[in-house]
């Protein structure tokens, strides 16, 4: 069950937004409403495990990532254009340091697939999926950002 | 003396992280060629010829993992150098079974991982 490879996920999440963007994690005291604008990111892996990783995140943190990865102001159109991409890169890289975490001593090879995002409607989805297993919503830079990780059949 | 390089991969994002990097480092490059996918990048690779290739690996259309072994398979080609810039679990694995890749860099990097990696290829001179 993937689970249980939760808090390994999360530092992957942390790791790479750290890295990437210099954008730090932290938990909620309770629990946060849904993003204003937020996008759905999934990438799908196989392999020692089969599954997916997903991010509900804000829209304005993927122009966040892009305005700190590319020295702009955090409202320049620049940024904005490329949020999906940049939450999109985020997924690719936080599943790229997560797998080996759960190789578990399997030497089968990982494969990756290319991740996707889409609109997220929040007012049918959110609640249901915060309580889903295998989820953790952090603040990232003051926005709601959901991980999920799990089997995938 | 100036460098070409080509930068693949399907994160608009990354391809302009590491542009910058060579930007704001000063390095010594002068075209920088930018390709979404291997496809594109072939494709590229068969107009202008490059210094350095800059490779993800997980793309759409042709991985890197395809677009690379093209590369090194191409009597044309074959002696460009190729460094991977991925997030794959495997990319070290594919590199070792491949002696025309020059280096692998692991994502997320750092601006120093990309500036020492020119240092390391192109024999460059950073600040």
């Amino acid at each position: 069950m993937l689970e249980q490879n939760l808090n390994s996920a999360v530092e992957a999440l942390a790791e790479s937004l750290e890295t990437m963007a210099f954008v730090s994690l932290l938990p909620f005291d309770e629990a946060p409403k849904a993003p204003a604008t937020p996008i759905h990111v999934s990438i799908a892996f196989s392999g020692a495990a089969t599954g997916q990783l997903e991010l509900i995140a804000d829209e304005t943190l993927g122009s966040k990532i892009v305005a700190n990865i590319m020295g702009l102001e955090t409202g320049d159109p620049e940024a904005a254009k490329r949020s999906w991409d940049a939450l999109r890169e985020l997924a690719n890289v936080t599943c790229g340091v997560l797998l080996p975490k759960i190789q578990n001593g399997s030497t089968e090879v990982f494969q990756m697939a290319v991740p996707t995002a889409c609109a997220f409607d929040a007012t049918a989805g959110w609640d249901a999926f915060v309580a889903s297993p295998g989820v953790m919503v952090l603040d990232a830079d003051g926005t709601p950002l959901a991980l999920r990780i799990a089997d995938r059949n | 003396m100036s460098h070409s390089v080509l930068i693949v991969d399907d994160s608009a994002t990354t391809r302009a992280l590491i542009k910058r990097t060579i930007r704001v480092a000063q390095l010594p490059v002068g075209d920088v060629y930018e390709a979404a996918n291997g496809k594109d990048a072939l494709e590229l690779l068969g107009c202008v010829k490059v210094d350095l290739v800059l490779a993800d690996l997980n793309m759409p259309e042709m991985d890197g993992f395809e677009m690379t072994r093209r590369i090194l398979a191409d009597p044309a080609l074959r002696l460009t150098p190729v460094v991977l810039v991925s997030a794959e679990p495997n990319a070290a694995q594919f590199a070792e079974h491949h002696s025309g890749i020059r280096g692998l860099i692991r994502k997320p990097f750092t601006p120093e991982g990309i500036r020492n990696l020119f240092n390391d290829i192109l024999g460059v001179v950073h600040a």
